[in-house]
């Protein structure tokens, strides 16, 4: 009996760590693109547009399977997510190509419209009071502690696919985060259409670690830290799959030993608890002052 | 003589229906008021990380004062505001990251400190929790005993203040806005005259925090504003443009609410984007002859 116990929590441990720390990592690693391109903030955009997916993917399975009582398959949620993600993202280039609207004008406007869609259906989800409609509302500052294994598996297979890609492709990532114009001239564009799609993968693998509100802080702190510690393109992108997998098994595993407490905010604030002491190790080192840049 | 039933009607309405109205409409308003210099700066995202850092504000004013005081939890709210612009500037000079880099890392900082102390002191019974912060709780404005509610006093005097400060320093603003480097030139103090925009802006968020919640007032800053920009030609016709999209986004929206019984913050979110959406396809022709030298977008 008690070992068939012992077993049961290993096992739930253990998934809840496989997913933290591949999910985790896989955002920092993708983090390191956005954040060297200047997405972070479309990334954020793309996070809280998957609320809507989320929902539309609850309200199909209800709509075909009416009399399952099991909560609705993590695929569906996670297809529907990615494709409301993509169609925010289409919609930013879209406002920054063909309107006069900023960049910033173009995310704020898109991240707002798809969040208020996403409450407004689950305005709708609450009023069907359907069964297993909890299992939304987890995705909003993460839930690492009810992770069930085909979610796990499913969050494997996308951080497998990412980084076999993305091994493949380390040149072609390597030149278009520096020069997207050389890259455009010496034809080696095989990779520019790939980098909204790593986006995206990571931001949807991303919604059950650390939640669709918080997640922005797993794409961009991993990669802060390593910046702000000067590492050179291939250490940068090491060191922030590995910060960002520890600290979300580290968030995983505090939020599943203590009931309540979102595993969301927890990595979040141990990312940026090791970014604030990198930050002030730097000055304490740093040899010499650059010139003071006028704050705008 | 009335009918009886006239005059139900309307103190139904005048106490539950009307408050949430006049909250929006005033929230609506005071945000597309500082929502024109913002998207003129290009600085319409710092509208959201000051909007979330609000959160752990209230929260710590709580545990402090240990009650719920309106003054307390806008005081507390106003210094997380400013924590939060003052960190992101103090980064901006001391890392090498993009500004929406650090407002990510700032942002989520912040709203994930709120989270914690929420949860850990258990202030659910207390109208305080996340559903709120992000959704918003405009149905909860209502006004039982006849008297005017005291989050629609705390709108309208941040609608005054935002006014009143656009009003007095609107030459120096304009030109702050629109050219910075030749307003230092001429010695105007801009460092001053930032430090009262900063304070006017998170008085405007903080107090549409507590009605709108803390994304959908993003909607509230930009979608008007952004439709008003597409048209006009001029700022004053933009500001002017702005007020009364906010104000149609409002009504619309809270008219579907009362209808279908949805979140009626969500609801008037989505009726200022399709505003927005309207505009961008329907001047989308005069736009593009005015913008033909725009320089290509960096987006992916």
């Amino acid at each position: 009996m008690t070992d068939s116990v012992f077993l049961a929590v290993h096992y739930n441990v253990i998934v809840v760590l496989v997913t933290a720390s591949l999910s985790g990592g896989l955002c920092g690693l993708i983090g390191v693109l956005g954040v060297m391109r200047g997405y972070s903030l479309v990334s954020d955009a793309l996070a809280h547009a998957t609320l809507p997916g989320l929902a539309l993917g609850f309200l199909l399975v209800v709509a075909i399977m009416p009399e399952s009582t099991l909560t609705p398959p993590f695929f569906w949620l996670l297809l529907g997510a990615g494709l409301t993600a993509s169609l925010a993202l289409l919609s930013i280039q879209w406002i920054t190509r063909n309107t006069p609207l900023s960049s910033d004008s173009a995310i704020a406007s898109v991240l707002a419209f798809f969040f208020a869609v996403g409450v407004a259906l689950l305005g709708i989800i609450q009023e069907l009071d359907a069964v297993g409609q909890a299992g939304i509302e987890r995705f909003l500052l993460g839930n690492l502690a009810t992770t069930t294994f085909d979610e796990a598996v499913v969050v494997t297979g996308l951080a497998c696919f990412v980084f076999t890609t993305f091994l493949v492709l380390k040149k072609e990532m390597f030149a278009l985060c520096f020069d997207p114009l050389f890259c455009a001239t010496q034809r080696i564009e095989k990779g520019a259409p790939l980098m909204p799609i790593f986006l995206l993968l990571a931001t949807v693998s991303g919604i059950q670690t650390i939640g669709l509100i918080l997640l922005v802080a797993l794409l961009t702190l991993p990669a802060a830290c390593g910046m702000v510690l000067q590492l050179s393109f291939y250490r940068l992108l090491v060191f922030a799959s590995l910060q960002g997998a520890s600290a979300s098994a580290l968030g995983g595993l505090i939020s599943y030993l203590y009931e309540g407490l979102p595993s969301g905010a927890l990595i979040v604030l141990i990312l940026s608890a090791q970014f604030a002491s990198l930050v002030v190790w730097r000055l304490v080192t740093r040899t010499h002052t650059p010139p003071p840049i006028e704050p705008s | 003589m009335i009918p009886h039933q006239t005059i139900d009607a309307l103190h139904t309405f005048l106490i539950i229906d009307a408050p949430p109205l006049v909250a929006a409409s005033l929230c609506a308003l005071s945000c597309a008021l500082v929502g024109n210099f913002l998207l003129l700066q290009k600085r319409a995202l710092l509208t959201d990380a000051v909007s979330h850092s609000v959160l752990p504000g209230i929260v710590l004013a709580f545990l402090i004062i240990g009650t719920i005081h309106p003054i307390g939890m806008t005081v507390g709210a106003w210094l997380a505001a400013w924590l939060t612009i003052t960190t992101i500037n103090l980064l901006k000079r001391l890392t090498p990251m993009d500004t929406h880099t650090l407002i990510g890392i700032v942002l989520t900082t912040m709203f994930a400190t709120g989270v914690v102390l929420l949860e850990r002191t258990h202030l659910d019974n207390v109208h305080l929790d996340i559903q709120h912060a992000l959704f918003g709780n405009l149905s909860a404005i209502i006004a039982p005993d006849g008297r005017v509610p005291p989050t629609i006093l705390f709108l309208g005097a941040s609608l005054l203040c935002a006014a009143l400060f656009i009003v007095i320093v609107y030459k120096e603003l304009v030109l702050i806005t629109f050219d910075d480097v030749y307003a230092r030139t001429i010695r105007y103090d801009v460092p001053l005259l930032s430090v009262g925009w900063t304070a006017v802006l998170s008085l405007v968020l903080v107090a549409g925090f507590q009605a709108v919640g803390a994304i959908l007032i993003l909607s509230l800053v930009i979608s008007p504003v952004a439709a008003a920009h597409l048209y006009a030609r001029r700022l004053p016709q933009q500001i002017g443009l702005s007020l009364v999209f906010a104000l149609a986004a409002v009504f619309v929206g809270y008219g579907a609410s009362l209808i279908s019984g949805i979140n009626s913050a969500a609801l008037i979110a989505i009726s200022a984007g399709l505003i927005q959406i309207y505009a961008m396809f329907n001047a989308k022709q005069h736009s593009r002859a005015r913008y033909a030298g725009k320089p290509p977008s960096r987006l992916p």
